[in-house]
């Protein structure tokens, strides 16, 4: 179970690196990290030998991030969409003059990134930067998620989920309908479920098939993380001091299921009576081990299965705001609010 | 770290916004602000603060009136808090046809916006030239005025003193509550509509000489700007209710509830403030559950409440303050040796019965 400070992983065998900026946003990119900030600037770690020297790009902040195997795009507040291969190795691939790119979404099979700015949803080609197509939506998008293919993409807004064909023009979406406003969006691994984050702390679901509608309640905050576990038979959710993980493994999705909580950092309220909250989640991309992070700081690893949980990162730095696994599943990285940065590797045995 | 504060800054088409906030954006004050417009056109400074938003009201909750939220706000804040500058203040401008619950309901609502901004205040600009026509035709003007904290009474110039003294008496005939400034092109000093903590409980009772009679509060002279042409004017109003205050008779509340002008006979679509106070220790057990009852069945009518409570077996001030049926209340500092226990309550609103709210508080004394 977890321990004093002393004996988080970070400390024993991980790096721990600051900038003077919010970490929005933390991908791989190959073998290398690329770190984004609240100040448009991109930075890029090297694991095996991790420092951190942040390069200015957008003019503005850095509201969204995404990767593939080579390049890092980023969208920003001043209306940049940006291809990023390397330190000194940034090209404008687009401008949107007076409007932020919020949400992005790459498909590598398509060689598309989707962009969302306000209520459009404009689709680039990520290696000419040429817009191909736009679709429209009746309030401003509040996430994406990709099909499992990365063919269909679904965009939430106030009223329910688009989902479109990214590689066709036009036509009319696909709706999923339901009254309030859908935020962060999860496409399940089996490609069955659209799942949302709303605005009352609670999450919609459809099946797509029959558009069956699934809700799950119990937030203390707004859910902006979503993860799946292997073979998608858990959706694991943050926004409550415990993460919620909702099996998927019937065919009615949760429903009438009790969901599991996991975590024990958040699970018992600090002295002063406030509690923490989980923010951030990230499924060890082969093993059953659920990462999460907190908003103190705190990143756990959790051993699904049984529960067990090995401390990470010790609390500090604000909210964990973002984290993700490299693709050999080695190294876990996070990045916080307060600008702490940390890369951890993680063995079998420290698993 | 300390919340940023949030302005609001209301008004019907044409009153002044937005000469105000090219004041604000252009003056060497050596702040830094955000501002949050609702068209890019007519700002005309190029400034990477400025950030236009297209008004999306969210209902949530199945659209019970006080779940309306402002869901560009949300994702604005969120945006504007990934930098790390200092920003001294953030001010959202609103259409000329908004309800203003909305944008303060958002600062109540959403935990993320709450948890790194505070509402400030609502800063209500008004036509005084049009204010009578506007009246007549538009019910939103009645409403900004409503849950206004600060009224500018704009365009003072071009209305003789006669038109001037009517459209303050309309103004104060809705909200006898908020702080009026008469203006023209909205010259008013900066300090008189930003950091007026009028969202605040401990501030509620010093900032707000018009609401509660605050003689016994030491800070209470302090509190007011100098060296206005209108300061005058607003003092004398003051004290004339310095003096209904200090009569401290327990029914004096008859006397705020008849001091509303019917509204019909002003044109203020129905909207007026009811005033409740009294001498007598008010029971806990009672008032709690009938505020909460009140603000859950007609807080849809019931635009802006705040109350100062003095409780039986307690030493310390409860204060609340709602906006419709959402409503913060805590118990504050204790009452000072010689401060009069004196409970008051005050309603703004549409189709309040002033004689049921009055029975109805009577009814929680003791």
């Amino acid at each position: 179970m977890s321990g004093d400070i002393a004996t988080t992983l970070a400390k024993r065998q991980g790096w721990i690196g600051t900038i003077d900026a919010v970490v929005v946003s933390c991908v791989w990119v190959g073998r290398r990290l690329a770190i984004a900030d609240g100040e448009g600037r991109i930075g890029w770690i090297d694991p095996a030998a991790p420092q951190v020297e942040m390069q200015a790009a957008h003019t503005g902040a850095v509201l969204c991030a995404a990767a593939d195997a080579t390049a890092l795009i980023t969208g920003g507040d001043d209306g940049q969409l940006m291809r990023h291969v390397g330190p000194e190795a940034s090209v404008q691939m687009a401008r949107l003059p007076g409007r932020w790119i919020e949400h992005l979404l790459l498909s590598p099979p398509l060689h598309l990134v989707a962009a969302a700015a306000g209520k459009d949803l404009i689709v680039f080609d990520v290696r000419s930067g040429e817009s191909i197509r736009q679709f429209p939506h009746p309030s401003s998008i509040g996430g994406l998620a990709l099909d499992p293919k990365g063919r269909r993409i679904a965009a939430s807004y106030y009223g329910g989920v688009n989902l479109w064909w990214l590689g066709i023009d036009g036509g009319n979406p696909r709706c999923l309908e339901w009254k309030g406003s859908h935020l962060a969006t999860t496409w399940s691994p089996n490609g069955r479920f659209v799942i949302t984050a709303m605005q009352e702390h609670t999450l919609h679901g459809w099946r797509i098939d029959d558009e069956m509608h699934m809700r799950m309640s119990g937030y203390t905050a707004k859910t902006r993380a979503f993860a799946w576990s292997q073979k998608g038979r858990w959706l694991a959710s943050a926004g409550a001091p415990q993460v919620v993980c909702w099996p998927f493994t019937g065919s009615d999705g949760p429903m009438g299921k009790a969901p599991l909580h996991r975590g024990d950092h958040g699970a018992v309220p600090d002295t002063d009576g406030t509690g923490v909250l989980v923010t951030q989640l990230a499924f060890h991309p082969r093993e059953d081990v659920l990462a999460a992070g907190y908003d103190d700081g705190c990143v756990e690893l959790i051993h699904f299965a049984d529960g067990r949980t090995l401390p990470a990162l010790a609390p500090g730095d604000g909210a964990v705001t973002s984290m993700a696994w490299s693709c050999d599943g080695r190294v876990l990285a996070c990045g916080s609010e307060g600008g702490r940065i940390a890369v951890i590797p993680v063995s079998p045995a420290s698993r | 770290m300390d919340k940023i504060p949030v302005t609001v800054l209301t008004g019907y088409l044409g009153a002044g916004k937005t000469t105000l906030l090219n004041r604000i954006l252009s003056e060497p004050h050596g702040r830094t602000y955000a501002v949050i417009v609702n068209e890019f056109g007519e700002i005309g400074i190029d400034n990477d603060l400025v950030v236009a938003a297209d008004e999306e009201i969210f209902e949530m909750n199945n659209g019970c009136v006080c779940c309306t939220v402002r869901g560009d706000l949300i994702r604005i804040i969120d945006g504007l808090l990934k930098r790390r500058r200092r920003l001294d203040a953030i001010l959202v401008e609103t259409t000329g046809l908004a309800r203003p619950a909305p944008v303060a309901q958002t600062f109540f609502t959403d935990d993320a916006v709450r948890a790194k901004t505070r509402l400030d205040s609502i800063v209500t600009i008004v036509d005084a030239h049009h204010l009578p026509r506007g009246l007549e035709h538009s019910s939103e003007i009645p409403e900004q005025i409503a849950f206004a904290d600060v009224v500018l009474l704009n365009k003072s110039d071009l209305v003789d003193a006669a038109g001037l003294g009517r459209a303050e008496q309309l103004v104060r005939a809705i909200n006898p509550y908020a702080r009026l400034h008469r203006t023209s092109h909205c010259e008013v000093d900066l300090a008189a509509i930003l950091d007026r903590r009028a969202f605040d409980l401990d501030r509620i009772l010093t900032l707000e000489p018009d609401f509660l009679t605050a003689a016994a509060d030491p800070e209470h002279e302090h509190e007011h700007d100098h060296g206005h042409e209108h300061e005058h004017e607003h003092e004398h109003e003051h004290e004339h209710h310095h003096e209904h205050g200090d009569d401290g008779h327990a029914h004096h509340h008859e006397d705020d509830a008849e001091a509303t002008p019917p509204a019909a006979a002003l044109h203020t679509d129905g909207i007026l403030s009811v005033a409740l106070s009294t001498d007598q220790l008010v029971n806990p057990d009672r008032f709690v559950p009938w505020v909460e009852t009140l603000l859950a069945e007609q807080g849809g009518d019931i635009l802006r409440s705040k109350g100062i409570l003095a409780f039986t077996g307690e030493d310390r001030r409860f204060v609340f303050q709602g906006v419709h049926m959402i409503i913060d209340g805590n118990l504050q500092r204790p009452w000072a040796d010689g401060e009069p226990r004196r409970s008051r309550l005050v309603f703004i609103g549409r189709n309040l019965d002033a004689a049921r709210l009055r029975r109805e508080f009577e009814a929680c004394i003791g």
